[in-house]
């Protein structure tokens, strides 16, 4: 069972759980969709972003301040200050981001916990890692865009630590400024890489879901609600603002750290490139790791289920009901009665025996617990007075 | 929980989402809205369908409350923007509570098969 | 002669009976009340209620985790659709419906489980056909 984590943790997330329960019905406990969480701020994102986009103008041209000086910064602030609701959207956007961070890291812990993520789950578990990184960098270039003063900083902070990498770092700086230094194609750069990975986040959630049966990727409205109305008392409570805007010719040195997203600028800030890179990399591979089998030892195999082949009526029963997508229908061997044929794929299948729930001809079994071993224990059972 | 605090849960969502909502348009306006100030829609309504609308210019107190608040933290301008977020914020919980309270299902530890006749 | 039996066809997450068990799976505190243990309660097949009730059980109690929290992410509610006959393969029609109980329970909840249990046992063993 939760064999690799702490009992008294699990048991203190089941009670949660379940006082959670006590008022909010098992229907509307949030605890239940914590993946759809940060797949509901993703849309969000998607929306609040494009309204944004509409008025964006991603150039440094700051050169020559004039009453008609368009550039990052002044767009921005005319989003802020000007445009109807503008501040509103850009504050939901900016807390979508940090409320979607928060639910990813809570939707890990719950995973983790509750011994959800290795064996034929640990597919989920390095593309969530993934993801996660995809999300950090994404909210990143989303505080360069703003261009005011931090932005300035990040920006050399990350172009000077690009370029620490041996061999392909000086490569990664020019890809990263679109050039050797900051000019008006690097915003468009940033901008390019801000939109254009969110999107490819669509691909790796696709990855995420892929081996899952009806995942579950929308809370009920309820839920919704409460999430959005969380945003909206935040854009009220705490408004975002910019800083002073960024001029090329200055060196700002310091910056108010949000610690959602700039938590590794922290870092940067306070030890060497290279033990900062060795960290960052590391970490990354070490959380990868996690779902190791030979970290187990404890933990009880999977024993996939297997089809009885003269049983098997091809009925489809079991493979839609396959939490995990394990089960694949095939044509049926010539000289069958039927037309198609269940199969197992091993790699997918965690054992837990729903399809044999699902097969009304026992022609499946787990290997290590017959259906006919069950039955015959419960007649054995029921019959002894 | 039985049926009756489902309703009656249900009844204080939907009412507190009305109301809320209804100090909508004070805060689309500014905070401080006088009836000339109104939207022609809402004007229309208030003279032509007799509907009594809360008098919104008598909430001004509110409204200096709030924008001293959002000019301390930094906000320029546009203040009745922010303040339509934080109602429509509050709305939306207590319409959640509401939604909640008509679609929860009770009895979910233990379910007792229907006799067939 | 001792009374009829009754079968707990329990998720090993579920409700964690194993302090209240004897070796052999019966529930010390409820004479006559057998666990047996599946990996998920997805796994039960109605066929096996029916065997339990044929082979002369007084009821057969169910026991999932809590609707919303399979480990295996949908077993409880599967086994609860076919049940109610919501899904396929469900229940015979013939099948006493009084005499089968389902609870959702998580693992810390043993109290609630026996509680239960003692109550559907008196009630399943008046039952009269």
């Amino acid at each position: 069972m939760y064999s690799s984590i702490p009992k008294g943790m699990t048991d203190l997330t089941l009670a949660i759980e379940k006082a959670v329960n006590a008022v909010l019905t098992n229907k509307y406990n949030p605890f239940y969709y914590h993946g759809a969480l940060p797949q509901f701020y993703l849309w969000v994102l998607f929306l609040s972003g494009l309204l944004l986009f509409a008025y964006y103008i991603p150039t440094i041209d700051n050169a020559y301040f004039s009453e008609n000086l368009v550039n990052a910064w002044t767009s921005v602030d005319y989003i802020t200050d000007t445009l109807p609701y503008g501040a509103v959207v850009r504050a939901i956007h900016r807390y979508a981001g940090d409320a979607m961070v928060i639910t990813i890291v809570l939707h890990a812990l719950r995973v983790w916990i509750t011994d959800r993520y290795r064996q034929y789950r640990w597919f989920q578990w390095v593309s969530g890692i993934v993801l996660f990184l995809m999300v950090m960098f994404i909210g990143q270039t989303g505080y360069y865009l703003v261009w005011d003063e931090r932005s300035l900083i990040l920006t050399r902070m990350t172009s000077t630590a690009l370029e620490a990498i041996p061999f392909i770092g000086p490569g990664l700086k020019t890809w990263f400024l679109n050039g050797g230094a900051i000019t008006n194609l690097t915003l468009s750069n940033f901008l390019f890489i801000h939109i254009g990975f969110s999107f490819s986040l669509l691909f790796g959630l696709w990855l995420h879901y892929v081996r899952m049966t009806r995942p579950v990727i929308t809370p009920p409205p309820a839920i919704n609600y409460m999430l959005v109305a969380v945003l909206l008392v935040f854009v009220f409570l705490v408004p975002v603002t910019s800083g002073k805007m960024a001029d090329i010719n200055t060196q700002p040195t310091s910056f108010e750290i949000d610690w959602f997203f700039l938590w590794p600028y922290y870092l940067l800030a306070h030890v060497d490139i290279t033990t900062y890179w060795v960290l960052i990399i590391g970490g990354s591979v070490a959380l990868c790791l996690i779902p190791l089998p030979s970290l187990y030892k404890a933990a009880h195999p999977v024993e996939p289920a297997e089809v009885v082949l003269n049983k098997c009526t091809g009925c489809s029963m079991c493979a839609a009901d396959c939490p995990y997508q394990a089960i694949e229908m095939v044509p049926a061997p010539s000289g069958s009665r039927f037309k198609k044929l269940a199969t197992v794929k091993a790699y997918r299948c965690s054992g837990c025996g729903v399809c044999v729930g699902a097969c009304a001809f026992d022609a499946i079994d787990l290997p290590n617990l017959l259906d006919t071993d069950v039955t015959a224990k419960i007649k054995a059972l029921a019959e002894a007075q | 929980m039985g049926k009756g605090i489902n309703s009656i849960l249900a009844i204080v969502g939907g009412v507190l989402c009305v109301l809320i909502t209804l100090a909508m348009p004070w805060a689309e306006l500014g905070m401080d809205a006088s009836f000339q100030n109104w939207p022609e829609w809402l004007k229309w309504l208030s003279i032509n369908l007799n509907v009594p609308l809360p008098d919104y210019a008598h909430m001004s107190n509110y409204a200096s409350e709030w924008t001293a608040h959002l000019k301390k933290a930094g906000a320029e301008s546009r203040y009745g923007d922010y303040a339509y977020a934080l109602l429509m914020g509050l709305a939306m919980f207590a319409s959640a509570i509401g939604i909640a309270a008509v679609g929860r299902e009770e009895g979910e530890e233990k379910t007792v098969l229907p006799v067939k006749k | 002669m001792s009374e009829k039996k009754v079968i707990t066809l329990i998720c090993e997450r579920a409700a964690d009976l194993d302090s209240a068990c004897s070796a052999s799976g019966e529930v010390k505190d409820v004479e006559g009340l057998h666990v047996v243990k599946l990996p998920c309660s997805g796994m039960i097949q109605p066929l096996m209620i029916e065997a339990a009730l044929k082979a002369g059980a007084a009821g057969v109690i169910v026991t999932g985790c809590q609707i919303g929290d399979c480990y295996y992410r949908e077993g409880n509610r599967m086994i609860r659709e076919r049940l109610l006959g919501e899904r396929t393969p469900g229940l015979k029609k013939n099948v006493d419906r009084r005499r089968i109980l389902a609870l959702w329970l998580s693992r810390p909840q043993k109290e609630r489980f026996l509680s239960e249990a003692k109550e559907f046992v008196n009630y399943v063993r008046k039952l009269t056909d």
